[in-house]
């Protein structure tokens, strides 16, 4: 059905982009990423990635876009989380319960994005598999409800939404957006309306939205994690400037959750980054998670599979992020980032090497370590890791 | 338009006829300002970034700037790596705006990006979006005439004012008598050695404007250069209201 939906856009955007046939661009990448993971055992997970553009933009007030992603998976594609979650919360988990959260990696193509965009005057119209992407946060964001980002590959893109965005200028009153994406019952759908201003050195947006907060509760007994879908209508707002030369940055949001058996909560994050003449940039960021937990005894097998599947953002109610980089070359350039959860006092460190041999080419190499007790967020079970990612564009 | 352009700098500076010694280093400052921060301009072009190793990093690029350089927005074409990213610089790069096509993200930098290199180049966002820095960041001093590059120059020493937030502490600037077009600039981080040197070249006359097919900035501390190339240049062109702005990083034609 999916596919049919898909095939269905695709042919629709060709049919209105071949009048422009002739200036549709086509570029993209390949990307080879290596996982490495310690632990129990050590698996080896190969990732190859095309990923292929395709851009159209004759003028006229009008463009349109697509990307078609293949994935092919090799070595170690089959995983269980719960090799991750420390044993005292999976101990009483029996053998054939454990085969049965057992996830596996397939081969796969995905069309991610496939958008139409219109332009006129104060206004843009988009349509389609689009990036959304919310909020002034770096590694969070509380107001972005579509998007959970990967704090060990915070820049990496996103997966396209279906919706349709209206973007309006309204001169000195600022720029309003208002989305929505579609879902199977009107009441699933997502609405969201966000007011945006640049007042000098400070940029403020202001959003109301509404859209299902999903709850998954995961048992230990074989008993098929049962998911929850709670009506939630989001207020939040997020400020961009600068202070005393320093970059600064707040995003909050308060979900009003209409299910008495879950309780409203907020999400609050604020940052700061400076970078020195000598190139060192340091960012540090904090986030308080409402939806999180005040220390590692509380962690439940249910908010561990909550955080791997990106239901909330963390297992604590209070994470720091810190990140800092160096350009030791022309070509190079070293980072380290330290996550480190305040609630329960553990701390994971990922330092990274990029390196660009030329123009179209990047390497990655990231590696990943976790030093806290034994029912941590970033406790040792998680194990050692590292990545090593190959990319070309063309 | 164009023409009208022309005359318009031309009647701002009525010493221009005045003998090349008698002019004081404000009056030249104001020539060299008004040629460089013309009201408005969109040109295509490239910059080659010749790095320490010895390799050579070609991107193309759209700029547009309003305002003498008040309002400037960038957009690369090429490489695929960096294709679609567009930065906005406003209040002459005091504000940064940064937009990343593949995560649809648009990112604000703070003050103190200004500093950083522009993709790596030896371009810092402060250089591009400079404006009226000359004038108003430093106080300069006309040291006399000086054959630069074959040519009768306009030697001058400009010194950072206190309370200034530029990065240099001294500029010296060797400009054509002719027309005021800068040959030759030394960047001062420090008041030792320069740090930067920018050469212009290739100069022709767009629309009656001397204009630089060729600039490079030299690193003269990395031992690298990046060179800009024009390949078009429009001056004097009308954008709309709300070209300069955030929602339009992500709508560049």
């Amino acid at each position: 059905m999916r596919g049919k939906h898909y095939a269905a856009w695709l042919a629709g955007l060709i049919i209105t982009c071949a009048p422009a046939a002739a200036a549709v661009d086509l570029f993209g990448y390949g990307e080879i990423d290596n996982l490495l993971q310690t632990g129990d055992e050590t698996q080896l997970l190969t990732v190859s990635k095309l990923r292929v553009d395709l851009l159209s933009d004759p003028g006229s007030g009008f463009s349109c876009g697509a990307n078609l992603n293949f994935h092919l998976y090799h070595g170690s594609t089959s995983w269980n989380p719960l090799d991750y979650i420390p044993t005292a919360v999976t101990t009483a988990i029996s053998p054939e319960v454990y085969e049965l959260y057992i996830q596996t990696y397939r081969d796969k193509w995905k069309l991610d994005n496939i958008w139409l965009k219109l332009r006129s005057g104060r206004f843009d119209l988009t349509i389609g598999k689009q990036q959304l992407a919310f909020g002034s946060g770096y590694a969070w964001n509380p107001t972005d409800l579509f998007n959970t980002i990967n704090l060990l590959d915070v820049t990496y893109e996103n997966p396209g939404w279906q919706s349709v965005r209206l973007d309006a200028d309204a001169d000195r009153l600022g720029s309003f957006t208002l989305l929505g994406a579609p879902a199977a019952a009107m009441s699933d759908a997502t609405a969201l309306l966000q007011w945006q201003r640049n007042f000098p050195r400070l940029d403020v947006a202001l959003l109301v939205a509404h859209r299902p907060w999903h709850h998954t509760e995961y048992y230990s007994d074989g008993t098929p994690p049962a998911a929850t879908q709670v009506k939630r209508y989001l207020y939040g707002g997020s400020l961009v400037g600068q202070l005393f030369g320093l970059g600064i940055w707040a995003e909050y949001a308060w979900h009003d959750l209409r299910r008495v058996e879950f309780g409203d909560f907020s999400e609050l994050v604020v940052g700061s980054d400076y970078t020195w003449r000598n190139g060192v940039y340091l960012l540090m960021e904090y986030l308080w998670n409402g939806d999180g937990r005040s220390g590692s005894e509380e962690y439940t097998l249910t908010d561990w599979m909550r955080l791997f599947s990106g239901e909330t953002r963390s297992l604590a109610t209070s994470q720091l992020y810190c990140y800092s980089s160096y350009p030791v070359s022309d070509l190079v350039s070293a980072g380290v980032t330290l996550l480190y959860s305040v609630s329960d006092g553990a701390a994971g460190l990922i330092p990274t090497l990029y390196y660009s041999p030329e123009a179209e080419t990047e390497i990655t190499l990231m590696a990943h370590f976790y030093g806290g007790d034994d029912r941590d967020q970033y406790n040792t079970e998680l194990g050692a890791g590292g990545l090593l990612r190959f990319r070309r564009y063309f | 338009m164009l023409k009208r352009l022309t005359l318009i700098i031309l009647c701002a500076l009525p010493w221009l006829e005045a003998p090349a010694q008698d002019l004081t280093a404000d009056q030249v400052m104001q020539g060299i300002n008004a040629l460089l921060n013309l009201e408005s301009i969109y040109s295509r072009g490239r910059m080659i970034i010749q790095t320490s190793s010895g390799q050579e990093r070609v991107f193309e690029l759209d700029s547009w700037s309003q305002n003498g350089g008040e309002k400037t927005l960038m957009r690369y074409l090429a490489p695929s790596r960096v294709r679609g990213q567009s930065t906005l610089m406003l209040n002459h790069a005091d504000e940064i705006w940064v937009y990343f096509p593949r995560t649809g993200r648009v990112r604000k930098l703070a003050a103190h990006a200004r500093y950083q290199k522009m993709e790596g180049s030896d371009f810092t966002y402060e250089d591009m979006g400079s404006g009226d820095t000359f004038i108003d960041e430093f106080s300069s001093r006309l040291v006399g005439l000086d054959k630069k590059c074959d040519t009768e120059c306009y030697h001058l020493v400009l010194k950072r004012k206190p309370d200034s937030r530029t990065a240099y502490a001294a500029i010296t600037i060797w400009a054509r008598v002719s027309d005021f077009m800068p040959l030759l600039i030394d960047y001062y981080e420090d008041e030792e050695a320069p740090s930067k040197r920018l050469f212009q070249s290739e100069i022709t006359l767009v629309a009656g404007i001397p204009t630089a097919g060729r600039i490079e900035m030299h690193n003269l501390l990395d031992n690298t250069v990046t060179i800009m190339e024009t390949d078009s240049i429009v001056y004097n062109q009308v954008f709309p209201a709300d070209f300069f702005t955030t929602r339009n990083l992500q709508n560049l034609p």
